[in-house]
């Protein structure tokens, strides 16, 4: 899941080590994609398995209050946790800080997949977002 | 480290002081002995002790107890009290699961009785309280003002529809009902996450365990608390589910402007926070509440079917098993509370907000908000260790009333990372190595058994025994496990 880069990101995301909670370390090569692999890397802790269905749509609009990241994870928590919706398919476009778009994914069936934990949310704690030579980076402490 | 390990002094054999330095505005006080600081390491707690000692208006000391480990924002085992007018009070010091917390059960049985029937009443309890994510129960469906009741009434609103007795009431903190709860400050989100968890475990180190008193350490106050040797308990310890964790998400993110509004300096932006008498400040103390209504009466329900559970499998009647509480305690929660400190020479009482984050409240027999029979003993402490050693009933004192602003630790700490536990336990089954010990257990999922293996833990004997030494809780009585579902 983690591990097709594009272009020059060397990695899509990796799990970092910490006592209480999980960290997660995003990259990106626009602000959109590290969204995703962000998306993904949060998943990827919550989802055993990835026979995911693309069976619904669900429109995304995140507003700026706070860190847009952590909003647009924390988002995707309540879907996954109202609905047990799990995303598949990002299309989305992030300007002046607002996120507008739409994310198609599948249903939770406990047929062919298995919850490895909960996540409760993500933290501002250590959070950062940086843009360094074209690449985006971002670290966010999940609560679980 | 070694900078920041300058500025700690070892005050006595379980207290160490980091002296105020930079931004800090008071010291702050770890309960630890050498052992356990040693565990900590580098560990970012100690930084997070300092980091909460820079918030406007806290007053004493910024606390950690002995089962500190690394939180986001405050530590986990912090404590800190604010004054109210001058002081602030945050989300981040209260943690996503508000509320979250320990009830104790006590039965008429002795381990003999049921020995055998262990096995059976943890397979019973699986069906019937539902743990792990997404599991709830289809006969308890809630309308939205019906949740809105549950927000206002906490654990008296499971009492008024049948869910366990009046007396249940008696003996949980704040009788399961914050009285400044106001459900309108609880956002729509807040109510779709809430709708279908109530009574339900959850996940992650949440549990309802089988146990029974294995030492008594303290006749005249077990005695108090009903408690006796091999006696069979049932400890449940879950908190507000996903309500919580909505309710916690929704007010950082306001309070991260208020922060910038009232121009407020965070180390760290979790620590985000408004002033108490402020809109944002009130908004969130009644939403919190709110939340904390919303755990009490989860533990409630779980309450009632623990007792369906154990009168089916046992088939014998209520009266005979005698399931009653012996006390239901928060873990994480800020609350108004009034304290006496120290002035000089002088002493003074003031209101304070007191944040217990992964701490538990540790009053003295003289608190009058304590239930009459408990008020020649003191409040019983509920210390739930990891799923394989023991867990321990404490009770509070007064010197937790003059130190800590009656606080006292909340259970054993974590040691290993989520990833450590999940290196550690390569080729090994968990569910077996506890059968071995003679522990039933059964988890929703593998990975939530891996992670809350007993080795990911701290021994949670060490961190009761620091605080018994530093008089802030002292040892009542030892609870070995026979059994639990997790999550």
């Amino acid at each position: 899941m983690n591990k097709s880069p594009q272009k020059n990101i060397p990695i899509k995301y990796r799990l970092l080590d910490h006592e209480a909670d999980v960290g997660i370390e995003v990259y990106g090569n626009t602000l959109e994609e590290l969204f995703i692999h962000a998306a993904e890397g949060m998943f990827h802790l919550i989802i055993d398995g990835d026979d995911i269905k693309a069976e619904k749509g669900k429109k995304l609009e995140i507003g700026k209050d706070g860190e847009l990241l952590i909003n647009f994870l924390n988002e995707l928590l309540f879907l996954w946790e109202t609905e047990g919706f799990i995303p598949k398919e990002f299309s989305m476009k992030i300007e002046g800080g607002v996120l507008k778009g739409s994310v198609i994914g599948g249903l939770f069936d406990p047929e062919r997949l298995k919850i490895k934990q909960e996540i409760k949310a993500a933290t501002y704690h250590k959070f950062s977002l940086t843009q360094e030579k074209g690449l985006y980076r971002a670290q966010v402490i999940l609560d679980v | 480290m070694e900078e920041k390990r300058g500025h700690l002094k070892k005050l006595d054999d379980n207290r160490y002081m980091i002296v105020k330095h930079d931004m800090m505005n008071v010291d702050g006080i770890i309960y630890v002995n050498d052992e356990l600081l040693h565990v900590l390491g580098t560990d970012e707690s100690i930084k997070q002790v300092e980091n909460v000692a820079c918030l406007p208006g806290i007053v004493g000391a910024s606390m950690a107890m002995p089962d500190i480990h690394w939180g986001y924002g405050f530590p986990i085992g912090g404590v800190a009290a604010f004054d109210l007018d001058e002081g602030v009070v945050s989300p981040g010091g209260v943690g996503y699961d508000i509320n979250c917390g320990v009830r104790l059960l006590k039965t008429n049985l002795r381990i003999n009785e049921i020995r055998e029937k262990v096995k059976d009443i943890i397979d019973r309890l699986y069906i019937n309280i539902p743990s792990g994510v997404g599991s709830h129960r289809k006969d308890l469906k809630l309308t939205r003002d019906e949740l809105k009741k549950v927000l206002k009434k906490g654990a008296r609103w499971a009492v008024e529809n049948g869910f366990g007795t009046q007396e249940d009431l008696e003996y949980i903190e704040d009788r399961g009902e914050i009285r400044d709860a106001d459900p309108d400050f609880v956002s729509e989100k807040a109510y779709e996450r809430g709708r279908d968890q109530l009574g339900t475990v959850g996940s992650g180190n949440h549990f309802v365990e089988i146990g029974f008193i294995k030492e008594i350490y303290d006749k005249d106050v077990a005695e108090g608390f009903g408690i006796f040797k091999d006696q069979v308990t049932i400890m449940i310890h879950t908190g507000s589910r996903g309500l919580g964790y909505q309710i916690c998400d929704d007010y950082i993110k306001e309070m991260i402007k208020a922060s910038e509004r009232y121009g407020i300096y965070l180390p760290d932006r979790q620590l985000c926070c408004a002033p108490i008498k402020s809109p944002e400040g009130r908004r969130y103390l009644s939403a919190m509440a709110a939340a904390a209504n919303y755990a009490f009466a989860n533990r409630q329900l779980i309450t009632h079917w623990v007792r369906e559970t154990l009168e089916h499998t046992l088939k014998t009647g209520a009266k005979n098993l005698g399931l009653s509480l012996v006390y239901d305690v928060c873990h994480n929660i800020a609350k108004i509370e009034r304290h006496t400190i120290k002035e000089g020479k002088k002493e003074k009482e003031i209101d304070v907000c007191v944040h217990r984050k992964g701490a538990t409240r540790s009053f003295s027999w003289e608190q009058d908000v304590l239930p009459e029979d408990y008020r020649q003993v003191g409040q019983p402490v509920l210390i739930p260790g990891d799923m394989g050693r023991a867990s321990y009933i404490m009770c509070g004192t007064k010197k937790a009333m003059e130190e800590t602003f009656g606080s006292t630790c909340h259970g054993a700490g974590r040691v290993m990372s989520r990833n450590q536990a999940i290196k550690a336990s390569k080729g090994r089954s968990i569910a077996k190595e506890m059968e071995d010990k003679g522990i039933i257990v059964r988890a929703a999922s593998k990975s939530t058994l891996v992670e809350e293996m007993p080795d990911a833990y701290k021994d949670v004997s060490k961190v009761v025994q620091v605080v018994h030494n530093a008089g802030i809780s002292k040892l009542v009585a030892k609870i070995v496990p026979l059994g639990c579902i997790k999550g």
